[in-house]
């Protein structure tokens, strides 16, 4: 016979599994500091990335410029310069992606501990089924 | 007002049925109406323009990630642009869209229909519908993608505006011109920015707005939103001269309004109201299960209480009316709980258990109720529907000194909550998920009756009474019902009219015993195993 309350509780861990589930999977594969360190990894590579492309558009806006001053620049003081508006975007990016992570995995800690809780209701219901046809069978006999 | 309610839950209906293709639908839909707009500001690409070709497009992007449906937009335009023979232009624009999706898109994968729905209503004239619609049903994240937005309506713009120059630098291979001409007339172009501002600031206020506890808080975010945002256009074009007509800005800000409001009336309901379809299986069985989110809507506040004041004809008027406002939540109902065992209880032992007519659907009296103060007080979150549909339950349950089957009784007062809780449909979705494991947390309000009663009841009951029927079902059919015989009295100030009622129960105990209730109990004709198909329901779901 099928058990009202067990398909209930069912039904809700595979709705769960089919929204959030899988991604919280996912996240909970990893230690809270490496995910945040791999989430952060990414977005130092996104923003080096970006970096690059803006500064070849700077250039490219610059080159007159860079053109006609070649021999008289300063490349030491252009380079402390690229440099520290590149860790200043970084530092700032990296900040975000290190706080705005954290707090996902939290939640998605939280989600999936109530799952698991749930899981073990489950688990529960089936042993009491179970121990509940026992008795059965053995008042049959 | 019931005509809109009705036609809410009609389209609820449909949704429910069809959510998948419905959503898959507005995604095309939202899609082949960007890039139909897209080849008639850039129509350089005879292949691109066509019909065929854009609904083909448009199509496949609707089976793709939000995120990747951006990057086949931008390659969109891309291509375009390179159609006008000025490779150099699409490469810059090429180069600002990575620089946008490296910097800020890369932390809202998510939020690509936004990034895609700005510039298109933007060019449309009529962007002042998304931030507010962004701030009721986003979070402040919103302003990232709506930016870029902006930003890549102002590029697609000055590309149009400007492709015929540019080309014509293009043909003298001098590309650096193209760059500078381009850099500096899209990022010197302060409309852009105070565009940004505007709506960015639009975005926060009425998100800011929406989450104060309050009344009418979503209503209210989208009027200030409103303000906000037509003080903002009308500084900035006074500051800026952004070359706005004022009236008809105005015009299109309340328009947007208006429309906000509509969608708000539709989409607070099917956010929640997609169907769940499961498969899981155990050890016995395969289950195929179809999850219904209940979404209900009570009826509006003043019809229920013209109700109740025709019901009023007694002297005890006072004592209802604070009972009254008791069940609203607007006093402590657990002190007048109190105050109405204490009074009943030296009565209730001395007199005797009557039984009355079954058809007595408006007698005073209350056989067995359980009262659950703190349940109670916790549905105040129920909104204006909810409190209405509250106030018509709380007689329900009154035929009766039945002593010999309290349990008859026992769903009015929680089927008097049910709508409470349900109505605002805010406690669906995700958080609904789990509501088991925080019932242990945090009591739930006692929205459970037995069997499929107030569940149920949101729009067939207007008909029905109490006592009529047999007194379980009957009750709960009543309490979110139309126009149910309508007292909000709850238990004690009946007991204090009369000696006739039995005895009342506090009964703070958790809901484990509704839980049985509920999932143990199928009135007739609910369920049939033979054909293999079960219903089975709970507060969330069917």
């Amino acid at each position: 016979m099928v058990n009202n309350e067990k398909v209930r509780l069912m039904t809700r861990l595979a709705i769960y599994e089919n929204k959030n589930g899988q991604e919280d999977m996912e996240v909970a594969n990893y230690f809270r500091s490496d995910y945040i360190r791999h989430e952060v990894l990414k977005t130092i590579v996104a923003v080096t990335f970006g970096s690059l492309i803006l500064l070849a558009m700077v250039v490219a806006y610059k080159l007159d410029f860079l053109l006609d001053n070649a021999l008289d620049l300063n490349y030491l003081l252009l380079g402390k310069w690229i440099l520290a508006v590149y860790l200043t975007l970084l530092v700032v990016f990296v900040a975000i992606t290190w706080i705005g992570y954290r707090v996902y995995y939290q939640r998605s800690h939280q989600r999936l501990n109530r799952y698991y809780r749930m899981l073990t209701k489950v688990r529960k219901l089936e042993e009491k089924e179970d121990r509940q046809n026992d008795m059965i069978e053995e008042w049959g006999e | 007002m019931m005509l809109l309610f009705e036609l809410r839950a009609k389209v609820t209906s449909i949704y429910q049925k069809y959510d998948f293709w419905i959503n898959l639908a507005l995604r095309f839909l939202l899609l082949f109406v960007t890039y139909s707009r897209l080849a008639k500001m850039l129509p350089y690409s005879k292949t691109l323009c066509k019909s065929p070709a854009i609904i083909a497009i448009a199509m496949i992007s609707a089976f793709l990630p939000p995120s990747l449906m951006v990057v086949v937009a931008a390659l969109y335009v891309c291509f375009q642009i390179v159609s006008a023979e000025s490779a150099i232009l699409a490469l810059t624009v090429f180069a600002l869209f990575m620089i946008c999706y490296c910097f800020f898109l890369r932390f809202t994968p998510r939020q690509g229909a936004a990034m895609i729905a700005t510039p298109m209503l933007q060019s449309f004239g009529i962007p002042y519908a998304v931030p507010i619609l962004l701030g009721l049903f986003g979070n402040l994240l919103a302003i990232v993608p709506m930016c870029c937005g902006v930003f890549a309506f102002y590029t697609i713009r000055f590309v149009r505006e400007n492709i015929d120059s540019l080309a014509k630098y293009s043909l003298k291979s001098d590309p650096q011109k193209i760059f500078i001409s381009v850099l500096d007339q899209l990022l010197k172009n302060p409309a852009m920015y105070v565009t940004m501002l505007i709506l960015a600031l639009v975005i926060i206020v009425v998100y800011l707005v929406r989450r104060i506890n309050m009344d009418y808080a979503f209503e209210i975010s989208i009027a200030v939103g409103t303000g906000v945002m037509m003080l903002g256009y009308i500084i900035a074009d006074l500051r800026f001269d952004m070359g706005i007509r004022v009236a008809g800005m105005v015009f299109a800000c309340l328009i947007s309004a208006g429309v906000c409001l509509v969608l708000l009336f539709f989409v607070r309901v099917l956010q929640y109201a997609a169907a769940e379809r499961v498969e899981f299986e155990d050890d016995d069985y395969f289950y195929y299960v179809t999850a219904i989110p209940k979404v209900k809507a009570g009826a509006p506040k003043h019809k229920e209480k013209k109700v109740i004041r025709r019901r009023k004809t007694t002297d005890e008027d006072d004592d209802d009316e604070e009972y009254e406002e008791a069940a609203l939540g607007l006093i402590d109902y657990s002190n007048k709980a109190a105050e109405g065992l204490a009074a009943v209880k030296g009565k209730a032992k001395a007199a005797p258990i009557e039984e009355e007519d079954e058809d007595d659907e408006f007698g005073d009296d209350i056989g067995e109720l359980v009262i659950k103060p703190k349940k109670r007080l916790e549905t105040r979150v129920g909104d204006v529907a909810g409190e209405a549909a509250a106030g018509s339950a709380a007689k329900a349950p009154a035929p009766a000194a039945k002593a010999a089957a309290p349990a008859a009784f026992e769903p009015a007062p929680k089927a008097a909550l049910e709508p409470l809780k349900a109505a605002p449909v805010a406690n669906a979705a995700d958080s609904a998920l789990f509501e088991d494991e925080e019932e242990d947390e945090t009591p739930k309000p006692a929205k459970k009756t037995s069997g499929k009663t107030a569940g149920k009841s949101a729009g067939k009951s207007a008909g029905k009474s109490a006592g009529k029927t047999s007194k379980g079902k009957s009750a709960g059919k009543n309490a979110s019902g139309k126009s149910a015989p309508a007292e909000p009295v709850p238990a004690a100030p009946a007991a204090k009219k009369s000696a006739k009622p039995a005895f009342v129960d506090i009964d703070d105990d958790d809901d484990d015993e509704d839980e049985q209730v509920i999932y143990g109990y199928f009135p007739e004709g609910e369920t049939s195993g033979q054909n293999g198909k079960d219903s089975i329901e709970d507060e969330d779901y069917l």
